[in-house]
């Protein structure tokens, strides 16, 4: 699964700790999204969509090895 | 988010203290660097050879070389309180590093438990298993610090 956090973090220009902070997660999550290596739950999906203002559709994408 | 019951993070810090003092003592105490004393001390159960000895059974006075013993009881604290405790932020994310990690640690025991069957044997076996029982503990412990910290 792909996902545009780092692109809408650039836009909102947040960095990763802050973005953490204000979903309440760790650093290192983030930061493991971000990389490709880790696909959040749906509660944390929403979360995300929910901060940037946008649909979880918008962010989260299938690739096609999913 | 549903994350693990776990420990309040400061007790992290108090397992490492234990921990890692205890696990160097340990590994120094099956040198010859340390020479421990050995105490006599009645004990729950004292298992011995020969079996028929009156010196066995139930509450008997036994020599015990009594740091290995206490360095173990420490290691499996310290690594407890380590391993079980929160991180500052625990979430979705660190309790899967968990999983990963545990499941790493008895895959890793496991392969050298195997490769140890195969080619030691005689009472180095026993000891060797004695101290395997320490290893899931302290590879969970380090694998698991090690993914945390990783990049």
């Amino acid at each position: 699964m792909k996902n545009t956090i780092k692109i809408e973090r650039a836009v909102k220009n947040i960095t990763q700790e802050d973005l953490a902070k204000k979903i309440g997660v760790s650093r290192q999550t983030i930061n493991a999204m971000e990389a490709g290596k880790y696909v959040p739950s749906t509660v944390l999906a929403l979360k995300i969509a929910k901060y940037f203002d946008r649909k979880v559709e918008d962010i989260f994408e299938l690739e096609d090895e999913d | 988010m549903n994350t693990l019951k776990l420990l309040p993070n400061h007790f992290k810090k108090i397992g490492w203290i234990i921990f890692i003092p205890s696990l160097i003592l340990g590994i120094l105490s099956l040198t010859d660097i340390l020479t421990l004393p050995e105490v006599s001390l009645p004990v729950f159960y004292n298992s011995g050879f020969p079996l028929s000895s009156e010196e066995n059974g139930l509450f008997e006075n036994t020599e015990i070389t009594i740091f290995p013993n206490l360095f173990g009881i420490l290691i499996i604290i310290g690594g407890i309180l380590v391993g079980c405790s929160k991180e500052k932020i625990e979430d979705e994310y660190i309790s899967s590093l968990r999983l990963k990690s545990v499941f790493w640690s008895l895959i890793a025991t496991y392969s050298i438990i195997l490769v140890l069957f195969l080619t030691i044997f005689g009472s180095l076996f026993f000891t060797a298993m004695i101290l395997i029982m320490f290893l899931p503990l302290v590879l969970y412990v380090f694998r698991f610090n090690y993914l945390l910290l990783k990049k």
